[in-house]
This record gives structure tokens, C-alpha cells and sequence, in this order.
């Protein structure tokens, strides 16, 4: 019996250090690549630039700008993906992981040459999961995006990454796209997909000094723009923030943003939208022709403001949410009108609607729903309720010119 | 010497395990690739008919109560017939097991240890079977029996905390190519669960109906596992994924993630698949050797677990050669090989057993006259 | 290949050590069961050693399904 238990304490013992050890990885030979960017290279090929995390500087209790950068950008040029990265280890001291990837940046020019060929090695890859946000890089290269030093997260990657996830949830003109939400929208014939935007505003080449998150006002920062519009998997352009918002509602992505509507008798008054849900219907008209209809309900509270209306009034109120009503509508319609128009790309998965619903007179449009989907009806139907008013009632104006 | 007993209950987890096994980490491409968005009709389908065919077993079975299913096919179709049909049984399930070790090798090794050779992960498996199988058939119930709590709570962890992220709309248009594929999709995947294999081991189970009501529970179990399963690799992945991916239920298990804390889980997910299978390596090692005895009339079939060990690495390194080779033949083949084994066989030797059991009652009854 | 070389290694080690049991245990069919085995597989490895052709049990397979290729659920 005593052999026996023996045996088992070794046997355990092995079991805490021998699994997988064939294919150990210590985490000193790792240098974990934290954001992604891919931009075309002149005569086909790709340049892949992999933003590193360095360790020491990261972990550190003291300021860890004292010394090295948090980062360090590494470039390759290769004809796929892998080969690039693989050449990449000629500069690099540690084995690439990819696994803790945190952002993918697409360069606008490898956008608009068509991304599907780089979604292939990211979904084949065993490494890489799809958690991930995207990012088209607004007229310029990915490169120059991962070379910029940010302020406030060491790692530039992960401030990328969070102020998406921050100003998604707070702010409806922000996109936050993973790769499986990209990949489901391309594949699925009904609908196109969409990527955030980020740009870089100032010099680049001031931003990829340390000097430059040492300044009260950096003079480099990265900032999030817009939605870039795929039809298919090429960029074919670019939506503002009036049409991001409409994009986000549609989507059913807003959590919570701020806007201003007309305040009754002059003025502007700040709402803060509270709750917004909207649904997709499809109705069939007499020829069997498609009409869509996006009902948005959403529930705001007042935040500033900027009029002299009584806020005790129940008409006040009614009339601000009526305001809020036309608002929202027509920001929603005229969006989705745009690039309804400019580009035919239904990002909204108005197709997809239709198909789920009605999958016989789907098959007509499938095939060129681009074309058709210009000409497509598309109607809002927006309600808001205002719910709370703040800490004070009367606004500020009122009490001012009341005295 | 009467063999060992298992309880009803373990009859009803080592069921359970043998139909989980690895079709847990593939069918729900296979039947996204045929029924698309009805690929939950189809697993719900493919359950049915499972049953059905359990209870084909079961019939077989109670007409020749105590025997296994090597006993069963010399008692109806005559000692030498039914040597011949047992042998054909035992290369199935011979070339099953290379099959089902070298696609948990090629699962292990391209996910999670690509540096991994895969001929050492099967080794290693091999290792535990081997063990499993020198130990006899009811250490393998009282293993399962340990090991089924912690599946069953692992899979409840996975569905749970999938549940945040279903997407309801990913499930639509329902039936939109009709009845029929899912129909298709369900009967073909129904061919993939080994079922008659338990019938080696139903006759060695105590409590007569209650070891068929195990039997059945099992089924039913397995089977739905499977189908919660294919459900959530719909809603969660969308079709357009689940069908792609080469192992769906691994993706599936990769997007868990609850509140940005509950993350990257895959890694432990895996100990369901592994438990699973390592429960059906055993039980079709198990039958093989039984077979062998009940065949060739041999004593003792200790001797023979090595060199069928070494038999069944050689099967996995010439079957699984790449996934695409075996995936190609499987689809194409395999549903009508298994449906021979699992289907027609059984219902020829229930007839062709009512059928002599109906001529011997007629001659007694003709003898018992004058 | 080394994985060859080391199921040869275990084929051997285990005929020797089963071997002198089963003699001892006086069964004929055990041993002959046994060597046969032994046989198939000390063949087999032998055939992947020296690269001779690629055997496929799948392709066994699709090849003796042919003439039932109409039983073939769809």
C-alpha cells in the first residue's frame, strides 16, 4: 500500500509540471504582440507592424516612463501574413505571441484593396481569437498608428482598445467592431460590414517620442473617427459622426450618448439618452416589394439646460420629448439615407431582415442587393420619454431673468 | 466465472459517454453544412432515431436475454455466420478507434500544442486505455462514474455563460429549404453515435429493465448534450461560423466571456471532450477484446491488449493522414458503412430471430399434439 | 519514423514478456491469437519502415461500400 502512495504523490506531483511541456512556452521567451497592422506593400505583399509590450517598463510600481518605451513597433514585409511575421523575427529578440492581441489596424489603402485575404489568417490562426476590435486607419498607414507614444495607458494598444469600449458604451458616434462580428456581417449575404476609424492628429513623427505624453497637451494623440463603410470586404468610405449615430441606433449599439434637441421658445436643451433599443420589421407592399421599418424607443434625461422654458410643466416636457422624437428620426433617416445613396451598402442588415422573414422573396434580391438596396424604403418611427430632470427643476436662465 | 455487474446507473454514464464522445467537438458543423440555420431540427432528429434504434437493441436483446452481442449473432445466424458477422463487427470498431484517437491527436495538436507531435499525445492516451482495459469493465464504470459529475458541471458552465451572448435573430429563417434537409442532416449524424457497442456490455448490467432504462437515459443525455450543443453554435457563432470552423464546439467555447472576467475557459472546457472520449476509447477496447474472446474462444484476452494498442496507433496514422482526406471519405462513405452495422444488421437478426423463434414454437406445438 | 522505432521496441517487449506467460498458461489459442497479432502488426510497422505502400483502411473501406453505394443515406 505504501508504494502505492507513493506512486501517486509522483504521479501528481508530474501532473502539475509535465502537460503540454512539448510545447511549453516561458513567458520570458515571449514578446506578446499587442495590436496588429497591415498595410500594402508596392508590388503585392503586405506590411505587417507588430506593437510589442515590454514587459519591465509595464510591470514596474515607480513611473514606468522613466527609461524605455512601453512598446516597441516592429515591421516586415511579406507576401502573406505569416511570412511577414516570421521575417519579423529577425529583429525581434523573443517569439511573437499573438494570442493577447488587442487591436487589428487596417491601413486605408490595404482596406480599399479588399481584407479578406488577411481575415483568412486570422480566423486560421489557432493563436489569435476573436475578441479583438478592428480599425481602419483614416488616411494613412496602420504603421504610423502603432507608432504613436499615447498618455494616461502605458501600452498605446490598450488605450486604443479601451477608449473604444469607453466611448462605445457612453458615446453612439463610436463603432467597436470584434472580428467575429466583422466576419458573421461579410459572410452573411444580407448585410455589409462596418470597422471604427481611428486617426492620428499631428505629427507623426513627434508622436513616436516619448517626449511627447510628457507635455500637459501631447502634441500627437490618437483619436477615434467614424465609421469606415465595407461593401463586401473593401472600404468604400467614410460615415461623420451625424452618420455614425444613426449607424450605432440602427444597430441597436447605443448604450448611452448626450445630444441637444430645440428647447420649446428659443434655445437648446441637452438630453442624455438614457436607454435606446430598436427593432428591424420588413413589410411586403402590394408587388411584393420590401419596405422597411426601424422602431427606435428610447428613454433620455435631461442634462443642460441652455433655454428659459418652465421645466414644472407637464406640456414642457411633453413637447421637449416630441422634439427629441423629430430629432432622432431624422437624424436616423437622413443616415441612413446617405449611404444608402452614396455607397449602397446596407450596414444596417436590413437584407439580412428580410431575409429571416420573408426568405422566398429574398432569393429575388440576394444576388445584386447592393443595386436594389438604394432604391429601398426605409422608414423610422422614433419614441422617447423623458424620465428624470436633475437636481434642479427650473433652468438657470429662467431663475436668472426671473429676479 | 459470472461476469462482474454494473449498475443501472453506471450503464446509463458509460451510454452517455460513448455518444458525447468526440461527435460533441464536430457535429455542429457537419449538420450547419447540410441544414444551415435547422441544424438544431436536424440533432433533434437524429435523437429520435437513436432511440429507435436503442430500442431495436433492446428487443434484440430481451429475445436472447443474458447474451452480448457477439452471443447474439452466433445464437441466430449459426456458429460459423455468426463468426463471420462478429469479425465484420470487430473491424469496425477497430478502425473506429484508430479514427476517433487520431482526431482527438489532430483536435489537441492544431489547437492547443501545434508543437506537440500528435504521435505522442495518442501514445499517451493509448496509455490510459490500456490501463482501463487490463483493469476490466467495471473499474471503466466506476471511473465514469467519478469523472460524469464534473461533466456534467463543466457543460453547464460552458451553456451558462454562453447564454449573454445568443443572438435569437442567428436561428432564422426556420425551415427555409424545407423539411427535408434537416431530415438528411439528422439521419446522417444519427449514424455517427456507435451505439450498438453497449450491447456488448447490456447483458453484463444488473437489473434487467432497469439497465434498458439506462441504456435509453443515456441515450436520451448524449443526445441531448449534442443538441444543446449544435443550438448554441447557432445562436452564439452564427451558421456562417459554425459551419467553417473545423472544431465549432472549441470556437464556441473561445467567445465565452462574462463581464471581461470570465475568460479564455477553452483550456478547461477541454476536460469534458477528453473525459468523454476517454470513456469511448475504453469501451470499444473493452468490446474489441470481448469480441476476440467470444470469436476465437480464447481464455484470457490480457495478452492481447499490446499488440492491439500498437494495432489501433498504426489505424489512426493511416486513416488520419490529414483532416481533409478523412473528412472527404467520412462524409461520403462512412453513414452508409455504419448504417449497415448499426442498422441493418440489428434488424436482419431481429427478424431472422422472430422468424426462428416462430418455426420452433410451431414445431413444439406440432411435436406437443400427439 | 522515430514513432515506428518505438511501437517495434513495444511490440518486442511485449511478445517477450507474454510470450513465456502464455506457454506456461497452456492455452493454444491464446498463444496463437497472440502470435498473430503480433504478426499483423510486426508486419505492418515493418511495411511503414521500409516505405512500402501507404495501406488506407478508409480506402478499404470506400472500396468494399462501392457495390452498396445505393444503401448510402444522403
Amino acid at each position: 500500500m505504501k508504494g502505492y502512495a507513493w506512486l501517486m504523490v509522483i504521479l501528481c506531483a508530474s501532473l502539475a509540471i509535465l502537460p503540454g511541456c512539448w510545447s511549453k512556452k516561458e513567458l520570458n521567451e515571449l514578446a506578446v504582440v499587442m495590436a496588429l497592422g497591415v498595410d500594402l506593400q508596392e508590388g503585392g505583399g503586405y506590411v505587417v507592424s507588430a506593437q510589442v509590450m515590454n514587459p519591465s517598463e509595464v510591470g514596474s510600481q515607480q513611473s514606468g516612463l522613466s527609461g524605455n518605451s512601453p512598446a516597441v513597433t516592429y515591421s516586415a514585409v511579406g507576401k502573406t501574413i505569416p511570412d511577414a511575421l516570421q521575417r519579423m523575427l529577425n529583429v525581434t529578440p523573443r517569439m511573437l505571441y499573438l494570442s493577447h492581441m488587442r487591436v487589428l489596424v487596417f491601413g486605408e489603402e490595404m482596406a480599399r484593396q479588399g481584407i479578406s485575404d488577411v481575415l483568412d489568417f486570422i480566423s486560421r490562426n489557432h493563436e489569435l481569437r476573436t475578441d479583438f476590435y478592428l480599425m481602419v486607419a483614416k488616411g494613412m498607414d496602420a504603421a504610423e498608428i502603432l507608432q504613436v507614444v499615447t498618455p494616461f495607458e502605458h501600452i498605446p494598444s490598450s488605450s486604443l482598445y479601451s477608449s473604444i469600449l469607453i466611448s462605445n458604451k457612453e458615446w453612439a458616434a463610436m463603432g467597436k467592431i470584434t472580428l467575429q462580428q466583422f466576419i458573421t456581417e461579410l459572410d452573411q449575404s444580407g448585410s455589409n460590414p462596418i470597422m471604427s476609424g481611428v486617426e492620428l492628429h499631428g505629427d507623426p513623427k513627434t508622436g513616436n517620442n516619448l517626449e511627447n505624453v510628457k507635455k500637459i497637451k501631447p502634441d500627437t494623440m490618437l483619436e477615434n473617427a467614424g465609421l469606415a463603410v465595407f461593401v463586401k470586404d473593401r472600404l468604400v468610405g467614410w460615415v461623420g459622426e451625424a452618420g455614425s449615430k444613426a449607424t450605432n441606433y440602427v444597430l441597436n449599439e447605443v448604450e448611452m450618448t448626450s445630444g441637444y434637441v430645440p428647447c420649446p421658445g428659443g434655445g437648446i436643451i441637452g438630453v442624455e439618452i438614457t436607454s435606446a433599443r430598436s427593432k428591424l420589421e420588413v413589410h411586403l407592399d402590394k408587388e411584393e416589394r420590401p419596405q422597411f421599418i426601424v422602431r427606435l424607443k428610447t428613454e433620455a434625461n435631461l442634462d443642460a439646460a441652455q433655454c428659459s422654458v418652465d421645466l414644472s410643466k407637464v406640456e414642457s416636457i411633453d413637447q421637449i420629448s416630441r422634439n427629441l422624437e423629430h430629432k432622432l428620426t431624422s437624424l436616423l433617416e437622413e443616415g441612413i439615407h446617405e449611404v444608402q445613396r452614396k455607397y449602397g451598402a446596407d450596414i444596417f442588415g436590413f437584407g439580412e431582415a428580410l431575409h429571416r422573414k420573408y426568405p422566398k422573396v429574398w432569393e429575388k434580391y440576394r444576388e445584386r442587393w447592393e443595386d436594389s438596396f438604394r432604391s429601398m424604403e426605409v422608414r423610422v418611427y422614433a419614441d422617447a420619454e423623458i424620465r428624470r430632470i436633475g437636481s434642479i427643476v427650473q433652468p438657470a436662465r429662467r431663475e436668472m431673468e426671473r429676479r | 466465472m459470472k461476469p462482474k455487474q454494473i449498475s443501472p446507473g453506471q450503464m446509463l454514464i458509460l451510454t452517455f459517454g460513448l455518444t458525447v464522445g468526440t461527435s460533441i467537438l464536430v457535429t455542429p458543423s457537419g449538420l450547419a453544412h447540410v441544414a444551415r440555420e435547422d441544424a438544431w431540427i436536424a440533432s433533434l432528429f437524429s435523437l429520435f432515431i437513436n432511440l429507435l434504434l436503442v430500442v431495436l437493441y433492446i428487443i434484440l436483446s430481451r429475445m436472447y436475454p443474458g447474451k452480448n452481442l457477439f452471443e447474439i449473432n452466433e445464437a441466430v445466424m449459426g456458429k460459423w455466420l455468426g463468426k463471420l458477422l462478429s469479425l465484420l463487427y470487430l473491424f469496425y470498431f477497430l478502425i473506429l478507434t484508430g479514427t476517433l484517437l487520431g482526431n482527438l491527436g489532430f483536435f489537441l495538436t492544431s489547437e492547443m500544442m501545434p508543437e506537440t507531435p500528435i504521435e505522442a499525445v495518442q501514445i499517451i492516451f493509448l496509455l490510459a486505455a490500456i490501463m482501463c482495459a487490463r483493469l476490466g469493465t467495471v473499474i471503466l464504470a466506476r471511473v465514469s462514474q467519478l469523472m460524469f459529475p464534473w461533466i456534467v458541471v463543466l457543460f453547464l458552465i460552458l451553456v451558462l455563460a454562453l447564454l449573454p451572448q445568443i443572438e435569437w435573430n442567428h436561428i432564422k429563417p426556420v425551415l427555409e429549404a424545407g423539411p427535408l434537409p434537416p431530415l438528411q442532416a439528422g439521419y446522417h449524424s444519427a449514424m455517427f453515435q456507435e451505439l450498438i457497442v453497449l450491447l456488448v456490455f447490456l447483458p453484463m448490467s444488473s437489473g434487467g429493465k432497469k439497465a434498458e432504462a439506462g441504456f435509453l437515459g443515456g441515450t436520451l443525455l448524449g443526445a441531448m448534450f449534442l443538441a444543446i450543443v449544435v443550438v448554441l453554435s447557432i445562436l452564439v457563432l452564427g451558421i456562417e461560423q459554425a459551419e467553417n470552423a473545423t472544431f465549432p464546439t472549441y470556437a464556441l467555447a473561445k467567445t465565452i466571456n462574462v463581464g471581461n472576467f470570465l475568460q479564455r475557459l477553452e483550456g478547461i472546457l477541454i476536460t469534458i471532450w477528453i473525459c468523454t472520449f476517454f470513456i469511448k476509447i475504453s469501451l470499444l477496447y473493452l468490446a474489441l477484446l470481448k469480441g476476440l474472446e467470444k470469436v476465437f474462444g480464447l481464455t484470457d484476452t490480457r495478452s492481447l491488449i499490446t499488440p492491439m494498442a500498437v494495432l489501433f496507433l498504426l489505424v489512426a496514422w493511416h486513416t488520419y493522414i490529414n483532416t481533409v482526406y478523412v473528412a472527404d471519405i467520412i462524409q461520403r462513405v462512412w453513414a452508409g458503412y455504419a448504417q449497415l452495422h448499426l442498422l441493418l444488421i440489428p434488424l436482419a437478426l431481429a427478424v431472422v430471430g422472430l422468424v426462428r423463434t416462430w418455426v420452433a414454437k410451431r414445431r413444439k406445438g406440432q411435436k406437443a399434439l400427439p | 519514423m522515430i514513432w515506428r522505432l518505438v511501437l517495434l521496441l513495444l511490440v518486442v517487449v511485449a511478445g517477450a514478456v507474454q510470450i513465456p506467460f502464455l506457454l506456461k498458461a497452456r492455452s493454444m489459442r491464446d498463444l496463437v491469437m497472440f502470435c498473430i497479432f503480433l504478426g499483423i502488426t510486426l508486419a505492418w510497422l515493418f511495411n511503414d519502415l521500409v516505405e512500402g505502400p501507404n495501406l488506407r483502411p478508409l480506402d478499404w473501406i470506400r472500396f468494399a461500400m462501392e457495390p452498396l453505394k445505393m444503401l448510402n443515406p444522403k
